[in-house]
C-alpha cells in the first residue's frame, strides 16, 4: 500500500541510512518513493508531492524517461540521495562545470564500443578520468506508459522484451506481482530459467572482459560457452533467451530435468577449466585489479544493489527474501574489495551457486499443474534478482487491467555507481570498469 | 596455455550454410505455419496481427500464442528477403545501428562472433564507423532519440550502401506497434526473428552478396 507523507518525513527517510532509496515513480500528479530495508527485505512506498507544484512540470525542462517528472522532485533528497536524479531521468544533474583545460568528451550513442545506444559526458585531464556523467534515454521505448491499459497477458510480452536478456527477470518480477499463488512446479521451472539466465549473463561479462583485454582466445572461449548455455535454453526452454515462458499464474511448458541435469554439469566442468586458466592469467587479473573501485560508504550513499554492492561487501540480493530458497543451495556471494576483479570473482562464485541452485530443484521438481487462473486486483509489486541486480515492478490493476505501472531496473541505479566508480582511473580502464558491472541501456531506458 | 585449449576444443564451427543447420543450432521455435482449425480463432490471440491469409513472419514475434489455434511452431529460422543486394562479394563491413532494441538482438549479433559461427571465415567484418560500411544493420525500434543519430550514421556511409532491418522490432515494430526502420530509411533486407537466431542472421547476411 502506498502511504501519503509529508515532505519532511520524506527527508527522514532520506537520511535514515536504514533504507536505500530503490525508486521513485511518478503517478498522477505525485511521487512515489520506494525504500528497502536490505537487512529484512521489508519495503515501504510513501508518496508525496501537491498538486500545488505542478506549473513547474514541463517534461522538456529534464530528460524526464517517462516524460512525466519534472524538477527533481526534492532537491535536498537528491542532494542526500543522488540516485534520485537517474531514477527520476534528470541525468543532466551529474554533469560537472567544466574548467578551459578540461577535455570534454561525448561518448555514444552510436559507437561500437558499447554494442548498445547510451552516452556518456566524459571529463579527462589527460589520461586521467574527472566525471563522468552517463546521458541515457536513447532507447526509451516508454513501455511503463504502453502496458497501461492492457491486460496482464499482452502486458507480459512487452515487459519480457524490456531488456530481453533479462526476460526470466522481468518477467518473474511482473508474475510475482500479479499471482497470488502459482504452482509448485512452475515456481521450481521458472527458479531453473532464471538462474540459467544469470549463468550466460554472467559468463557474457567474464567474455567482455576479456574483450576489453585483449585476450581474444579466452574471449572466445567464454564465447563459445554462452552459446552452449543458450542452447541449452533452446533445447528445454524453446527460446534461446527464454521469452515466452512465464505466462501470468504459471509456465507455459513442463520441461525434460534428467537430460538438463546432464547437460548443465557439462557447462559447469567447462566454466571451471577455463576459469583456471583466467585468473592464472596474471596479465588480465592485473587490468582488474585497483579498478573501478567503490567502497561501502560509496554503495550506502549511491544505493547502489546487486553485483556492485556485493562485490563491495554489502550482500544487497532480493532472493534471500523468498522463502523458496531456503533450505537450498543458494547462498549470497560477497567479496570485499569492491574493484572490477571482485565483481568478476562474485560472478564466478554466483555461476557456480546457480549451477547448485538448478540441480537441487531439477532433482527435487514438484509434481504438480503448471499453471493456475490469475484475479488481479489493487496496488501490487514484484522483485526478482535479475543477473546485474533487483528489479522492483509496482502496478496498480483493476479486473486484469493494468491502470498504472512502474518498473524500476538494476541498471537505473547501477550506472551512476559506475560513473562514481570510475572517476579518478584512467581512460583505458574505461572499458574495464563498464564490462565489470555488466548493465544494459535497453534495461536501464526500459 | 590458451591456445592449447583452444586446440583442444577441436572444430565446433557449423558446417552451414553448406549443409542444412542442425537440431542443436536452430531454437525449437521457428516459424510458425498453420496446420488445423480456424484461423480466426488465432487471429484473434496474435498481438502483432501476424495472422492473415498469409503469415506475416515480418510481423510475428514468436510468442507460441496460436500454437493453441492450430498453428505449429516449426524449427525453420531460415525467413529473410532482400530487394536490393550489394554489387560485389567479398569482405562486407557491417555497421550496426541499435535503434532501441531490448539487447537479445544485440546478443545475437554478438554470437555471431563466437567460434560456433565465427562470422569472419564467411567475409563479413563489424566496423567501428559507418566510414567503412557497406550494410547497415539495423536492431530495434527506433525510438525519438535514435532517428537522428541513425540518419547521421547513413549519411556517413560511402555508396554503394544497402540497409538491413532485422528482428520483427526493426521490420515491422514488432510488439511494439506498426512502424519499422523503413519508416524512416529505406530499407533493402528484412531478417525475421525475435531476436533473429544466429542461424537466421547468417542466412539474411549471405542473401546479401550472393545467390543462394
Ligand atoms: S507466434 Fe505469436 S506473433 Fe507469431 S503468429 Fe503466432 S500468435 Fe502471432
Ligand atoms: S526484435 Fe525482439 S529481440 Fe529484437 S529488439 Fe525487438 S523485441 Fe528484442
Amino acid at each position: 500500500m502506498i502511504i501519503e507523507i509529508t515532505e519532511s518525513e520524506l527527508l527522514s527517510y532520506a537520511k535514515n541510512k536504514k533504507y536505500s532509496l530503490t525508486a521513485c515513480f511518478p503517478k498522477k500528479d505525485k511521487e512515489v518513493y520506494v525504500w528497502t530495508d536490505y537487512t529484512s527485505g521489508s519495503i515501504e512506498f510513501v508518496m508525496t508531492g501537491s498538486p500545488d507544484i505542478d506549473i513547474n512540470r514541463t517534461p522538456s525542462q529534464t530528460l524526464g524517461l517517462s516524460g512525466q517528472f519534472a524538477l527533481p522532485p526534492e532537491a535536498n533528497i537528491g542532494e542526500i540521495r543522488p540516485v534520485l536524479h537517474a531514477l527520476s531521468g534528470n541525468y543532466n544533474a551529474y554533469c560537472k562545470e567544466c574548467p578551459d583545460d578540461v577535455f570534454k568528451l561525448h561518448y555514444g550513442p552510436v559507437s561500437s564500443g558499447l554494442w548498445e545506444s547510451g552516452a556518456f559526458h566524459i571529463l579527462s585531464y589527460g589520461e586521467r578520468i574527472l566525471n563522468v556523467a552517463p546521458d541515457l534515454g536513447y532507447k526509451h521505448r516508454a513501455i511503463e506508459k504502453k502496458i497501461c491499459g492492457m491486460n496482464v497477458k499482452d502486458a507480459l510480452l512487452l515487459i519480457e522484451r524490456l531488456c530481453g536478456t533479462f526476460s526470466v527477470a522481468y518477467s518473474n518480477a511482473f508474475c510475482s506481482a500479479v499471482e497470488e499463488n502459482i504452482p509448485e512446479r512452475a515456481e521450481a521451472i521458472r527458479i531453473i530459467a532464471l538462474e540459467l539466465e544469470r549463468i550466460y549473463n554472467h559468463i557474457h561479462a567474464i567474455q567482455r572482459l576479456a574483450t576489453a583485454a585483449s585476450q581474444s582466445v579466452a574471449a572466445s572461449q567464454f564465447s563459445a560457452l554462452e552459446e552452449d548455455v543458450l542452447r541449452l535454453n533452446a533445447k528445454f526452454f524453446r527460446h534461446r533467451y527464454l521469452f515466452g515462458l512465464n505466462i501470468p499464474g504459471g509456465v507455459r511448458k513442463d520441461i525434460n530435468t534428467k537430460v538438463l541435469l546432464g547437460r548443465i554439469i557439462d557447462i559447469k566442468r567447462e566454466f571451471d577449466k577455463l576459469v583456471e586458466l583466467l585468473i592464472t592469467s596474471t596479465i588480465f587479473i592485473d587490468r582488474l585489479h585497483n579498478t573501478a573501485i567503490l567502497n561501502v560508504e560509496d554503495i550506502i550513499r549511491l544505493d547502489t544493489i546487486g553485483i556492485p554492492a556485493r562485490a563491495s561487501g554489502v550482500g544487497k540480493d532480493v532472493r534471500s527474501f523468498n522463502s523458496i530458497y531456503t533450505d537450498t543451495p543458494f547462498r549470497v556471494a560477497v567479496e570485499e574489495y569492491g574493484d572490477a576483479l571482485s565483481r568478476m570473482m562474485v560472478r564466478i562464485t554466483e555461476i557456480r551457486n546457480s549451477v547448485e541452485i538448478i540441480k537441487f530443484f531439477a532433482e527435487n521438481l514438484p509434481q504438480t499443474e503448471l499453471k493456475t487462473d490469475v484475479d488481479a486486483s489493487g496496488f501490487l509489486y514484484g522483485r526478482s534478482e535479475a543477473p546485474p541486480g533487483d528489479i522492483l515492478t509496482a502496478l496498480e490493476v483493476e479486473n486484469g487491467i493494468i491502470k498504472w505501472a512502474g518498473i524500476r531496473p538494476p541498471s537505473t541505479i547501477n550506472y551512476p555507481a559506475f560513473a562514481v566508480a570510475i572517476e579518478g582511473n584512467i581512460f583505458t580502464d574505461f572499458s574495464f570498469g563498464i564490462e565489470s558491472f555488466g548493465l544494459s541501456f535497453a534495461d536501464s531506458d526500459r | 596455455m590458451w591456445v592449447i585449449k583452444g586446440l583442444r576444443k577441436g572444430i565446433i564451427t557449423t558446417k552451414y550454410p553448406d549443409e542444412k543447420p542442425t537440431k542443436d543450432e536452430v531454437p525449437e521455435i521457428g516459424v510458425p505455419v498453420h496446420r488445423h482449425g480456424d484461423i480466426k480463432a488465432a487471429r484473434g490471440v496474435c498481438p502483432t496481427d501476424a495472422i492473415s491469409e498469409a503469415l506475416d513472419f515480418y510481423k510475428c514475434i514468436f510468442c507460441q500464442r496460436c500454437e493453441d489455434y492450430g498453428f505449429e511452431m516449426t524449427g525453420n529460422v531460415e525467413i529473410a528477403e532482400v530487394n536490393r543486394k550489394l554489387p560485389f562479394s567479398g569482405s562486407v563491413h557491417i555497421f550496426l545501428v541499435d535503434a532501441g532494441s531490448c539487447n537479445a538482438c544485440n546478443r545475437e549479433l554478438d554470437m555471431l562472433t563466437n567460434p560456433y559461427y565465427d562470422l569472419h571465415r564467411l567475409g563479413f567484418f563489424f566496423t567501428p564507423t559507418p566510414r567503412h560500411a557497406d550494410i547497415m544493420f539495423v536492431i530495434g525500434k527506433v525510438t525519438d532519440r535514435m532517428v537522428e543519430p541513425m540518419l547521421k550514421a547513413y549519411e556517413a556511409m560511402p555508396e554503394p550502401k544497402i540497409v538491413v532491418a532485422a528482428g520483427s522490432c526493426a521490420t515491422s515494430g514488432g510488439i511494439f506497434g506498426n512502424e519499422g526502420v523503413d519508416r524512416y530509411i529505406n530499407v533493402d533486407a528484412k531478417i525475421s526473428g525475435c531476436p533473429p537466431s544466429p542461424i537466421g542472421l547468417l542466412y539474411g547476411l549471405l542473401k546479401t552478396y550472393r545467390r543462394r
